[in-house]
């Protein structure tokens, strides 16, 4: 197992933000993290991809304690653990050029200047051009800024990708374009993703195992096509259902058409 | 109720709106579908008086016989403010932070119905019953940021709807919910419309929400309306290419089933993103997006008029309704 968590707790104040958490995802694997606000979704991933440490119970990376390994090889443990945010305006900082924001990860864990053909093909990778890295952040759309964060985070060749709601803050045409990117990537580069998400369809869509969590808890877990198949806890199938609630024929769009043709005929 | 026709708004040289007719009758459900920049939340804020104060309209709104364009503030306030309630995506901002929710909704109260202090509170409360907030009498008490997203949705529909409106003009109001609270909110939404007979204007980028709630859609891109219908038609039986590709973006799915044949397949995503208003093509504003633009496209589509209230402005609409008409007439 490449990520593990046994028994973990984590608190911010007095109440339990993390409770009882067990958690294994595979190398390439895709992990997909459902829950509404306040299930501790991004703190689970904030914790594993050591952005906050300070919690109970066992959280292992590639077999070693993500504490010990932060408090030891901090560089060489962000290396491979990198994570894309919500809201890719508020994660860039707003006075650097592009160009300068992207080097700052090869820049803090490698301690070198990575070349203009380097910072190309990570561009390159986001389906970006070197146009882009002139510009400010306020001169680019989101679409643009998620990939340009997408790009940042694969610039050290990590092994996981942690994203936290990466759609989320983007129309659907241009959330459609960063998900498919980041099944490309997945694909090319052969990264574990661990995603987290409040949209039920997308991590269907996008993961092979899935977790639904609920106050800190999980309550189900499991392949995402079992999981939604066949929901063992209530509150699987509340969320599938509020989802289905909204939801449009996918594939169906060609063959709902044809049903839909036939039932024009018999009216017409 | 509400008819729109040859509205056009502009801003400078700009035309930000361009709608040749709509129509929302008394107690029905439209939805204004598209992306962020294709001109919805401005068509909202257009029918519903509130477009800024540099817009220019022509054309005509009539609103239950009223003829809003051309109204002065003072005319337009009388009407909009009995007729028609709004409530926009972000309730913690439309709300007032330092005020008790129950003086909000006795605000709004006061404003459209002269009664005693005691009769208002009555009334305050029985709002706040009709829109499901549980324990109204302790609820009053409380500031915005003491209640959960979804009960400031709640109050900021109590307030809209204490005019008793024809109209409810809604802006992404589940946006920034969860699903669960969402699935409740639509369903209040849906609820208050059919048991008030009031009409619902429904403005949304997520097409499986307009779906779950309405009976019409209309879907805009650039400022211009490119389909409109009633909402299985126009979803089930796309004609415009650009409806046809947001159907295709959505994640959404409908069962299980659908889920196993799309888990870890690529989405039809639309190439590109929308433009800002001064960079839109010439004639079809959809063309250097689409992928099946035709040299036609250069010029503007007109609106083609289908069965049951269907039109579309598309040069080279989907394939499958082709062979469905086809198919049609050879019958």
């Amino acid at each position: 197992m490449l990520v593990e968590a046994h028994d973990l707790w984590f608190r911010y104040g007095k109440e339990w933000t993390l409770a009882e958490l067990e958690l294994s995802v595979e190398s390439s694997a895709t992990l997909g993290i459902v829950g509404e606000s306040g299930s501790g979704k991004s703190t689970l991933v904030r914790l594993l991809c050591g952005l906050i440490t300070g919690a109970s119970g066992t959280a292992r990376y590639d077999g070693r304690d993500i504490t010990e390994w932060l408090r030891r090889d901090a560089k060489q443990f962000r290396r491979h653990n990198q994570i894309v945010f919500q809201n890719p305006a508020s994660s860039l900082d707003p006075r650097m050029r592009i160009r300068t924001s992207l080097t700052e990860p090869v820049k803090a864990l490698e301690r070198r200047v990575p070349t203009l053909q380097e910072i190309e093909q990570w561009l390159a990778l986001v389906g970006l051009g070197s146009d882009v890295l002139a510009r400010y952040p306020h001169q680019l759309s989101g679409g643009q800024l998620q990939r340009i964060a997408i790009a940042r985070a694969l610039s050290v060749n990590p092994t996981v990708l942690y994203a936290d709601e990466p759609t989320s803050a983007l129309d659907v045409s241009v959330q459609a374009q960063v998900l498919n990117l980041l099944m490309n990537l997945r694909q090319r580069l052969g990264l574990t993703l661990v995603m987290v998400s409040h949209d039920l369809a997308i991590v269907g869509r996008m993961s092979e195992q899935m977790i639904v969590m609920k106050s800190g808890r999980i309550v189900e877990s499991g392949p995402t096509l079992n999981v939604m198949h066949n929901p063992q806890s209530d509150y699987t199938r509340t969320l599938i259902e509020a989802a289905q609630a909204v939801s449009l024929p996918t594939t169906g769009v060609y063959e709902n058409r044809l049903a839909n043709t036939r039932s024009g005929h018999a009216t017409s | 109720m509400l008819g729109v026709r040859d509205l056009s708004v502009r801003i400078g040289r700009h035309e930000i709106v361009s709608i040749d007719e709509l129509d929302l009758p008394a107690g029905r459900r439209l939805g204004l579908v598209g992306e962020s920049g294709s001109g919805k939340t401005m068509t909202a804020m257009s029918l519903a008086g509130l477009a800024p104060a540099e817009a220019r309209q022509c054309g005509s709104i009539v609103l239950d016989g009223h003829e809003l364009v051309g109204l002065g503030d003072k005319q337009l306030a009388r009407v909009r403010g009995a007729q028609m309630g709004v409530i926009f995506q972000d309730p913690l901002r439309a709300l007032n932070p330092t005020m008790r929710i129950g003086r909000q909704i006795d605000e709004a109260v006061r404003l459209h119905a002269n009664l005693s202090r005691a009769e208002r509170r009555e009334r305050v409360l029985e709002l706040m019953s009709h829109v499901q907030l549980s324990e109204p009498e302790r609820l009053v008490r409380r500031y915005p940021h003491q209640l959960s997203g979804g009960q400031r949705q709640r109050v900021l529909i109590a307030m809209a709807i204490a005019s008793g409106p024809r109209l409810l003009i809604a802006d992404e109001p589940t946006t920034a919910l969860d699903v669960t609270v969402q699935k409740e909110i639509l369903g209040l939404l849906v609820r208050l419309s059919e048991e008030r007979q009031m009409a619902l204007l429904f403005v949304s980028h997520d097409l499986g929400v307009v779906r779950a709630v309405c009976e019409y859609v209309a879907v805009l891109y650039g400022g211009r309306l490119v389909e409109t219908g009633p909402v299985r038609t126009v979803i089930h039986r796309p004609r415009h290419r650009y409806t046809e590709a947001l159907i295709g973006a959505n994640p959404g799915h409908a069962s299980a089933d659908d889920l196993a044949a799309v888990n870890g397949r690529q989405l039809t995503a639309i190439p590109g993103v929308v433009p800002s208003i001064d960079a839109f093509p010439i004639g079809c504003r959809f063309r250097d997006r689409c992928a099946h633009a035709v040299a036609a496209c250069a010029d503007d589509p007109p609106m083609e008029r289908l069965a049951g209230e269907h039109r579309f402005a598309c040069f080279n609409p989907t394939i499958a309704a082709k062979e469905w008409e086809l198919d049609g007439n050879a019958r």
